[in-house]
């Protein structure tokens, strides 16, 4: 017998990004909302298709790499699909990469790991490692839209934060950074799936990079408490069932061992 | 500090009121006012890829801290324009807005989607009242037989929440009437 769930996509909580973001009680105390959006269902090219309308869409928005949603790879026959859909009704195809960009899905772009390009990518979260920044990467066509007036932002831009966000760029794109990234991730998976290897609420260890998930089939809430009195943070994603892994992308292999040990005890007593 | 930020701080978090106070941090560790050391496994939700504090990070932020910080985007300044040039060289990108966030990204992409479709009409009639103005995201159905009792109560409250949905508008279909596990 099968139920179903529906995870969140997340974009934002600002009234034009709230449109975009699924969960009902981020969005219904401040309806009304924008008209004009539609939701459509992960990996079912039909339900995209009857969403995505030409002369009705202007933009489509994905997470490459569901973060919030529950931690789900890319699916590059879902977002391949996707671009040809977009490109025959003329509307741009938007990757949302604020939370797998910039490396921590074990590719630069979380887009790259299935080579499917989108018009336009927006990114935040690690771009300048802790203070306040986001970016929206477009191509020239849509960049030759905008005129000078059209947009703008006080604080954007400005030497401090692109200060670091460079020396993170810089870090992130070195040599031999993504290795750890690709190591550390399988590390892990793979000592989460051994340590959990036989209890019953735990349905998949899944991820890119280093942002893993574990699924389990009761509520992940009450682990986080007690993993932070065991000395560890960590967070939910998805319908609550599911455990969160986002280390800083320079965690060791020691630090690895000892996130692994403390989640399985604490799974294995649930 | 627990007495000021519950006496003067909106409380949009909802942090329980004995949750630890970090103070600082270096590398993949945070210690707490207490001394309580902790291994993060959250990086700030996936920010702090370089961990806290890390020595390039913090050399940039004082360089920089001490030379200009801020001066609008009335005038030019270089690491925005270098910092573009290396985000556009690494990917498809030709081109970089720059905001705050991530949600002021995704305002933005709105922004730039609806323009571009505003020129893209008038380039083709320059006369044209009409254009794409509308957003489609994704919702991820997840198939599990453990929560199938669960699932089913809450048919009735998505029905409902789509009736709630007012006004339909001739693009907005209501999700299919599966279960919807509500957190």
């Amino acid at each position: 017998m099968y139920g179903t769930t529906l995870s969140n996509c997340f974009h934002g909580r600002t009234l034009g990004s709230l449109n975009l973001t699924w969960k009902e009680a981020y969005r219904t105390p401040f309806a009304p909302l924008s008209p004009g959006h539609a939701f459509a269902t992960y990996g079912d090219l039909d339900s995209a298709r009857s969403a995505i309308v030409k002369g009705k869409t202007a933009a489509v928005f994905v997470e490459p790499v569901q973060g919030e949603g529950g931690i789900f790879p890319a699916d590059g026959a879902f977002l391949s699909g996707l671009k040809e859909i977009c490109d025959d009704a003329g509307a741009l195809l938007v990757f949302d990469e604020v939370q797998c960009g910039l490396g921590r899905t074990g590719y630069l772009w979380g887009h790259q790991s299935v080579g499917v390009t989108p018009d336009i990518m927006t990114v935040a979260k690690p771009l300048a490692g802790g203070l306040p920044i986001g970016a929206v990467l477009t191509t020239q066509a849509v960049a030759d839209a905008i005129a000078p007036g059209d947009h703008g932002s006080t604080f954007a831009g400005g030497p401090l934060v692109c200060g670091a966000a460079n020396a993170v760029f810089d870090r992130v794109n070195s040599p031999g950074f993504m290795e750890n990234v690709v190591k550390r991730g399988e590390q892990l998976r793979s000592g989460l799936r051994a340590k959990l290897e036989g209890c019953d609420c735990v349905k998949e260890v899944r991820g890119s990079g280093l942002l893993v998930g574990v699924q389990l089939d009761v509520p992940a809430g009450p682990l986080v408490g007690q993993a932070r009195d065991r000395g560890l943070l960590i967070l939910t994603a998805g319908a609550g069932d599911v455990i969160r892994l986002l280390p800083p992308l320079v965690v060791s292999e020691e630090e690895v061992d000892i996130a692994v040990a403390i989640i399985a005890d604490l799974v294995k007593a649930l | 500090m627990r007495r000021d930020e519950n006496e003067c701080v909106v409380n949009t978090y909802g942090r329980a009121l004995d949750a630890p106070v970090f103070t600082h941090g270096s590398g993949c560790v945070m210690w707490d006012s207490d001394g309580n050391r902790y291994l993060d496994f959250c990086a700030g939700i996936a920010v702090n890829v370089l961990g806290h504090s890390d020595p390039d990070w913090v050399e940039a932020v004082c360089e920089h801290a001490g030379k200009l910080c801020h001066v609008s985007n009335l005038y030019h300044t270089e690491p925005g324009a270098t910092l573009a040039r290396k985000l556009t060289d690494t990917c498809f990108a030709d081109r970089v807005f720059y905001c705050n966030s991530g949600t002021e990204a995704n305002e933005g992409a709105i922004k730039f989607a609806r323009k571009y479709q505003m020129a893209t009409a008038k380039a083709k009639d320059e006369s044209a009242t009409e254009w794409a103005t509308e957003t489609v995201s994704f919702r991820r159905v997840l198939y599990t037989g453990s929560h199938t009792t669960a699932s089913t109560m809450w048919t009735p409250i998505l029905k409902d929440f789509c009736r709630r949905l007012s006004p339909p508008t001739p693009r907005f279909h209501s999700p299919p009437s599966t279960p919807f596990n509500a957190n």
